[in-house]
């Protein structure tokens, strides 16, 4: 089972398109608001060297914006007929 | 082979989507997500009947108010892109990153996507600083300074949220007016912590790891000064996205497709144009609706004659 962790903001759309997704897959996530809490958000630009959300980790892998069809190759949750 | 082909999925696409719904026509929309441009606004106050509504959750009822008249009429494809147009035998061939499909008539509602700034600095300092998403990557700079470059209503609602959770924001405006509505420049204005700089002309971005401030020229006196910030956000207007458009119309050289506004066809027989791809005078979300359903209406007649 896959360590599924996203830095995010409220108003973001591409982060709530993220979460979107992991919801649909039933992929478990923690979630971090980067506007709320300062100290997660130093720890997402240190991680990810850049300001840009969302900054996505499945266990070490790290993935800045949301691509879905990356995220479904990482996860494993691809169909199984590659188009 | 459908009746029709749709690309876009803003207000414009799904207008139509809707009305061809309704109408039985038999339609594919392909879009790469929906909501248009608007999806990255925190608030929009402006889309009539509605007093004000996030970008996300237009976008959503776009998509949930197609789907629901969809039925066996309308086939609706996410996340495919469009690539290429050309005739065919019995039409046209829409060819998109995943396949090709075949149809009577084509409806381009594909709408715009931000201008970037081209200055030195706009590479190295992407996302360390340079964003062109306030609604995203706003909070990151809380209790910072930032400037804003533009003048329209984007950059206004930008500098609106922005000044909720930055130290300052610093308008940097090209011309000597702001092209935004007076209203919300008005409602601004009294915010101790905006400033705006009119006749600025984006010059540089300076920084080292992260940016630390951006250059600007007088427009007038030609002096070149530096402000220093820890975020620029950039709203410096529209470009119509039309590039797949171009083997088969003649965009004009704003690189829009020119249309009818009397029915909004374009220039070849079988292809409609509606919203911000089109060389309509104004872009809005209103009128990119308002002009796709009378796309679609001349589209049926067309369907129902060929």
């Amino acid at each position: 089972m896959k360590n599924v962790t996203i830095y995010s903001t409220p108003t973001c759309h591409f982060c709530h398109a993220a979460k979107e997704f992991f919801k649909k897959n039933n992929v478990a996530f923690t979630d971090y608001d980067v506007l709320a809490d300062k100290a997660k958000r130093v720890e997402m630009i240190e991680k990810s060297g850049q300001m840009g959300v969302p900054v996505i980790f499945v266990d070490d892998k790290m993935l800045i914006g949301f691509d879905e069809s990356k995220l479904k190759k990482i996860l494993g949750t691809a169909p199984a007929y590659a188009a | 082979m459908y009746d029709l082909i749709i690309a876009g999925g803003g207000p414009a696409g799904v207008s139509a989507g809707i009305y061809a719904a309704r109408k039985k026509l038999k339609t594919l929309l392909i879009t790469l997500e929906f909501g248009g441009q608007s999806v990255v606004s925190p608030g929009v106050e402006n889309w009539i009947g509605t007093i004000k509504i996030s970008g996300s959750e237009l976008a959503k009822n776009l998509k949930d108010h197609l789907l629901a008249y969809a039925n066996e009429s309308v086939s609706v494809n996410e996340n495919e892109k469009v690539l290429d147009i050309n005739k065919s035998k019995t039409g046209f061939s829409v060819l998109t990153d995943k396949t090709k499909y075949e149809a009577k008539s084509v409806l381009i509602a594909t709408g715009s996507h931000r201008r970037k700034l081209e200055i030195p600095g706009v590479k190295e300092f992407d996302n360390k600083g340079l964003t062109y998403c306030a609604s995203c990557d706003g909070p990151l700079f809380a209790d910072q300074d930032v400037a804003v470059v533009g003048g329209g209503n984007a950059a206004l609602e930008t500098a609106a949220q922005l000044l909720a959770y930055c130290k300052s924001v610093t308008i940097l405006n090209r011309a000597e007016k702001l092209r935004g509505d007076e209203v919300t420049i008005e409602k601004l204005k009294k915010n101790p912590k905006l400033t705006i700089i009119k006749n600025a002309i984006p010059a540089e971005i300076k920084g080292g790891k992260f940016v630390t401030g951006i250059i600007y020229e007088d427009a007038i006196s030609k002096e070149k000064k530096e402000l220093a910030v820890s975020g620029i956000f950039v709203e410096i207007g529209l470009l119509p996205t039309t590039d797949f458009a171009k083997n088969i119309i003649k965009l004009n050289k704003y690189n829009q497709i020119p249309i009818n506004p009397r029915d909004q066809k374009t220039e070849i027989p079988g292809i409609w144009a509606a919203g911000d791809c089109t060389d309509a005078l104004y872009h809005q979300n209103n009128i990119a609706a308002g002009d796709a359903v009378r796309a679609l209406e001349d589209i049926y007649m067309y369907v129902q004659n060929n």
